[in-house]
């Protein structure tokens, strides 16, 4: 191993200084993804030899699976890259515009959470590492980590097309992986735009919308023939879809011609994606150190009140204000709740345009909104009761019991009255006689998560596979109560 | 070993504000100073994790701000806060710093063996970080920051959470390396520790220093000729504020 260590260690080989380091010895970009990868594996495995073995068996058995449902639909696969007709191409760029959309969300996601946590940035940037090298190897490991389950679940029917002879598949191995890398640089770009335009203040809140957004992309464009004129779309699907027998050679086509093995573009996409995350580490590595350091050293500012403005009021009042103010910079809070909206109001359009046609469309959007109060109860839920990081200042605080967690139901009900009152107000302009359906399943839908988050609390901190494991049947409890105060509602609407 | 020109940094309120600093090798420096002071800011920017809106830093004749990466690795930057990774072990976590570093891999072994030993982490050197106390993990942080030897330590709080034997191991650490000429520059909230273990000490107040010297020209600028260390910062401080 060649190493050098200036004025302590052996002198430096002549003409090393300043050099890059090998592909793989100790400090070079590999090495630091390495260990960032052995970090990310150890962590899957903490908890004991029980929660690996576990971990080890369901990922086994999910890729053994998979492998066999590969099998099964390779043939069809087969037939699809036989023909490499149009609709073979349309079918792959879909697939892989939805692929990428949820790379670039998981890449813009992970930007956010690196500009706003320290981590291991003080051993880092005060090593004498150069700053490029550390975000390169960030780069790298965000397109890991947003390709990983996409690419886990193409894999086997990749596998499987291959295991059939239909070896030109091979290459939507190099294209995913391109599109992750690419991913992973114009998510980072766009969120250090963001933190150049807004400040780093708003930046976390925009780049968590924008998130959401790519991450909904795929569904909102399944919603797309419900909102967009019949026109436009017709003019959009024929400007998109390639003449029948024409080999189409725009570049909006490539990647779709690599996964389907054709070799020049698969190397063009794949040098492009190099070249975006080098490019974007050599410009931004400096932007990188000093944006992430510059966001923490910098203190949050609040609204500056005279200190005759504060401690009034009484224990009510000042629980009451604690759990509104931390309510309100919940960090995730809004992307989340904008999160429940992507979903709903598509969904809400596509039923009132049902109901336009003589369908039960009240009925329907009843069932959304009873479903989406519940989704956007647990959200609010989860701040005040769930993580509380102070929780034993309270406990051990003179005050009641009963009315700390009176102030913690209270401010989530005013929020919730706030967000959730929204789609009602919609439903009494639009589907008056529906609302009190709408009112009984969603006042229900809220008040169940609301007692069910304070009968089974759970904290953020617990650990083990246990705690996981109740977490997660509290989450699929949580998911059949709202659908069922939805279906209650939707039927309670036909009814009256 | 370190010069520091004319300083300014600012986050939206000025936190530093033309500070000048001057410590030679083999010098204990003690940067003092109330809440807010600036201290921690003025250590980030030495150690090149803030950019200082103006002024110079000069590391061991190499000027930081123009040459980060060499200034760096001469230099060690232990924070208030050992940011240590949970799942590594102590060995892990130095061989880890060894290769930002780049230690060499026989010197580094040794050094690793010889701090773990020292800081009496050897029989813990196979388990995972998270399970140690603020105690180890402190102690495991200052291994990795003295693993390559640097000329000049800077370090946040050092002795907090260190209990009194630790604290020792710490101070006499400390002491063998400016005894072989290399620099250490500490902020502390426990005044009799810089009484003791520094050199020198300054004392800055709202981004500017107010007082700097011995312990015995601290006592005369304040004119407080057998008063402790706490009479005299607290004399100090207190003028400036009044």
């Amino acid at each position: 191993m060649s190493l050098y260590i200036g004025g302590l260690g052996p002198p430096a080989p002549a003409g090393s200084r300043g050099r890059a380091p090998g592909l793989l010895t100790t400090g070079s970009v590999l090495w630091l993804l390495a260990h960032d990868l052995r970090l990310a594996g150890r962590s899957l495995r903490s908890g004991g030899g029980r929660k690996a073995r576990v971990v080890g068996i369901v990922l086994l058995s999910t890729i053994v699976l998979l492998h066999l449902v590969g099998f099964a639909t390779a043939p069809a696969l087969a037939r699809l890259h036989d023909s490499y007709r149009s609709e073979a191409l349309l079918t792959s760029s879909v697939a892989l515009a939805g692929a990428f959309t949820l790379f670039l969300s998981k890449a813009i996601s992970e930007t956010t959470e690196a500009l706003f946590q320290r981590g291991d940035l003080d051993l880092l940037l005060s090593s004498p590492m150069p700053m490029r090298r550390v975000l390169t190897t960030r780069l790298l490991a965000i397109a890991v980590i947003a390709g990983f389950l996409p690419i886990l679940l193409v894999v086997p029917l990749v596998n499987g097309m291959m295991l059939r002879g239909q070896f030109a598949w091979v290459g939507a191995y190099p294209v995913l992986a391109s599109l992750s890398l690419g991913a992973a640089a114009a998510g980072s770009a766009m969120t250090f735009g963001l933190l150049q335009v807004v400040g780093p203040r708003w930046t976390r809140l925009f780049a968590r919308a924008l998130a959401t957004l790519f991450g909904a992309m795929a569904f909102l464009s399944s919603q797309a023939r419900f909102v967009v004129p019949d026109e436009l779309r017709g003019a959009l699907w024929r400007a998109m879809v390639p003449a029948p027998g024409v080999m189409p050679w725009g570049p909006q086509w490539w990647p779709a011609r690599a996964a389907l093995g054709d070799r020049l573009p698969m190397l063009v996409l794949s040098g492009v994606a190099v070249v975006a995350v080098l490019s974007v580490s050599a410009a931004l590595g400096q932007a990188y150190a000093t944006g992430v350091m510059g966001n923490l050293a910098i203190p949050r500012a609040t609204r500056a009140a005279g200190v005759e403005r504060r401690f009034g009021g009484g224990v009510f009042t000042a629980l009451l204000r604690k759990e509104a103010l931390l309510l309100r910079r919940h960090p995730g809070l809004g992307a989340q709740v904008f999160y429940q909206f992507i979903f709903l109001v598509p969904g809400a359009v596509a039923l009132m345009k049902v109901g336009d046609m003589g369908g039960h469309s009240p009925a329907g959007v009843v069932f959304l909104t009873a479903l989406m109060t519940g989704r956007i109860t647990k959200i609010l839920v989860a701040g005040p009761f769930e993580t509380d990081q102070a929780m034993a200042l309270a406990i051990t605080s003179p005050v009641p019991n009963a009315l700390v967690l009176r102030a913690k139901w209270m401010v989530t009900l005013a929020a919730l009255s706030v967000v959730g009152g929204l789609p009602l107000v919609a439903i009494t302009l639009k589907l008056t006689p529906a609302f009190p359906a709408a009112l009984l399943a969603c006042g229900a839908a809220a008040y169940t998560r609301l007692h069910l988050a304070l009968s089974r609390p759970v904290q953020t901190r617990r650990g083990g596979l246990e705690g996981r494991m109740r977490a997660s049947t509290d989450g699929l409890l949580g998911v059949i109560i709202d659908l069922g105060w939805g279906i209650a509602g939707a039927i309670l609407t036909i009814f009256i | 070993m370190l010069t520091v020109r004319g300083l300014c940094k600012s986050f939206g309120r000025p936190a530093v504000i033309g500070l000048d600093l001057t410590i030679a090798a083999g010098e204990i420096y003690a940067l003092l100073g109330p809440n807010g002071a600036g201290k921690t800011t003025t250590l980030r920017m030495v150690c090149g994790l803030l950019a200082p809106d103006a002024g110079s830093i000069e590391i061991a004749g190499i000027d930081a701000l123009a040459e980060p990466a060499r200034a760096k690795q001469v230099t060690a930057w232990l924070p208030d806060e050992p940011l240590l990774y949970d799942r590594l072990s102590p060995l892990e976590y130095l061989e880890f710093v060894a290769g930002l570093w780049q230690v060499p891999a026989e010197l580094a072994r040794g050094r690793a063996q010889r701090l773990l030993t020292e800081l009496g982490l050897w029989p813990h050197r196979g388990e995972l970080c998270e399970g140690f106390s603020r105690g180890m993990r402190q102690k495991t942080a200052l291994a990795g920051a003295l693993l390559h030897d640097p000329e000049l330590l800077i370090m946040d709080e050092p002795l907090s959470g260190l209990d009194a034997a630790a604290s020792r191991q710490v101070k006499d650490l400390l002491r063998a390396r400016v005894g072989s000429g290399r620099t250490v520059v500490l902020t502390t909230h426990v005044l009799e520790v810089a009484e003791r273990l520094a050199d020198r000490i300054g004392i800055l107040s709202s981004g500017r220093m107010v007082a700097e010297g011995t312990f015995g020209e601290l006592r005369e600028q304040a004119g407080r000729g057998e008063g402790t260390l706490e009479d005299v910062f607290l004399h100090l401080t207190s003028e400036l504020l009044a």
